[in-house]
């Protein structure tokens, strides 16, 4: 059984971690550069600021959190809404990939990131095939 | 200061109803809706001790037991008779309390205040508002912030039917919270009573007889 402490999503080290996991990009060297990925987590976060304010509401302010570097630094969301940021992180770094291939997956990521913040159903995971205009198709 | 246990289990209730809404949202409204009902209920007295000084019209007057004041319901003096007074400046959480005329005498006044809650909140963001609140009115709290989550625009919890069937009940509680304060809690009780202003802290033609209660309203 795994350690649950490496499953919370509590930092941005466990983002990073999740998403690599869902990119498939688990072993160095690494498709996607560690800048990459925190590039998309501040995206997202201010994403998240644009949609839903209130997830932003601290007792010490309503600041969106900024990270420049993997580390055990807390992301500070609510665990309900963590499995959406990791939508949301893994979607922003597949549309950075110039590979056609990824597009379908990377909107569906997206997709799922928006309809966790604001919708009730999250839309089916689709992509991964060869996309139309692909090389490979 | 609201029980945990009372808190939790509004919480509760209201994450259930309100699928993708955030701690931090509920919160913010359980906020602003013990605001709207403290300020339109008057449901939350304190009773403040006033050392009032001969010649001496302006006090300041702040509560001991959390909240701001927000109303001043009656001064009465050592004999429970009311004395004239008004509430010119508030100050949140204080209060400026001005007697209409200057008294004659040192006594100890009691200044019976409606309060509101006010900043800051606790450590986790919960309004300081009295332990009562919640045993006594749950449902409709529940309702005040349901309907005002519900309410709120393209969230996955928006529902305008139930937002304003939420927020109808929320004021319909609002105005029995009203009603049972003016009557003290009193079952069957009458919000009538006989004008203050015909009231008299002379002792000319007899002894004063004033009627004294906890709620300064005579019963």
């Amino acid at each position: 059984m795994s350690n649950p402490e490496d499953e919370r999503l509590d930092s941005v080290e466990s983002y990073v971690k999740e998403v690599r996991t869902l990119l498939l990009d688990k072993r160095a060297p690494y498709r996607y550069k560690n800048e990459e990925i925190l590039a998309a987590l501040n995206t997202s976060l201010a994403e998240a600021r644009r949609l839903r304010a209130d997830l932003f509401v601290y007792r010490e302010g309503n600041h969106v959190p900024y990270f420049t570097a993997v580390s055990g630094e807390v992301v500070p969301i609510e665990t309900q809404f963590r499995l959406a940021f990791v939508y949301g992180i893994a979607g922003h770094v597949l549309e950075r990939d110039d590979e056609d291939v990824q597009d379908q997956r990377a909107n569906s990521f997206s997709g799922m990131f928006y309809d966790m913040l604001i919708g009730i159903k999250p839309q089916p995971l689709a992509g991964g095939n060869k996309g139309p205009g692909s090389p490979q198709a | 200061m609201m029980d945990e246990r009372d808190v939790e289990r509004l919480l509760n209730l209201a994450r259930t109803e309100l699928v993708g809404a955030s701690d931090a949202g509920i919160k913010g409204q359980l906020y602003d809706v013990c605001r709207e009902f403290f300020k339109d209920s008057n449901s939350w007295y304190e009773h403040i001790s006033v050392p009032v000084l001969a010649n001496t019209r302006h006090y300041r007057i702040t509560p001991r037991e959390g909240g701001m004041i927000l109303r001043l319901v009656t001064v009465w003096d050592a004999n429970h008779i009311t004395v004239a007074a008004i509430l010119p400046h508030l100050d949140p959480p204080s209060a400026e309390l001005e007697l209409v005329y200057p008294q004659n005498i040192n006594f100890t006044a009691r200044a019976v205040v409606t309060k509101q809650i006010v900043e800051p909140t606790t450590r986790d963001m919960l309004p300081d508002a009295p332990r009562w609140l919640l045993p006594v009115y749950h449902e409709t709290i529940l309702d005040g912030v349901l309907g005002k989550m519900m309410g709120q625009s393209s969230k996955s919890y928006s529902n305008e039917t139930l937002a304003t069937y939420h927020l109808r009940r929320f004021r319909d509680g609002i105005m029995q919270a009203r009603v049972a304060s003016e009557r003290a809690n009193l079952y069957g009780g009458q919000a009538w009573r006989f004008p203050g202003a015909f009231r008299t802290n002379s002792q000319r033609g007899g002894v004063s007889t004033p009627f004294p209660s906890d709620s300064g309203r005579g019963f």
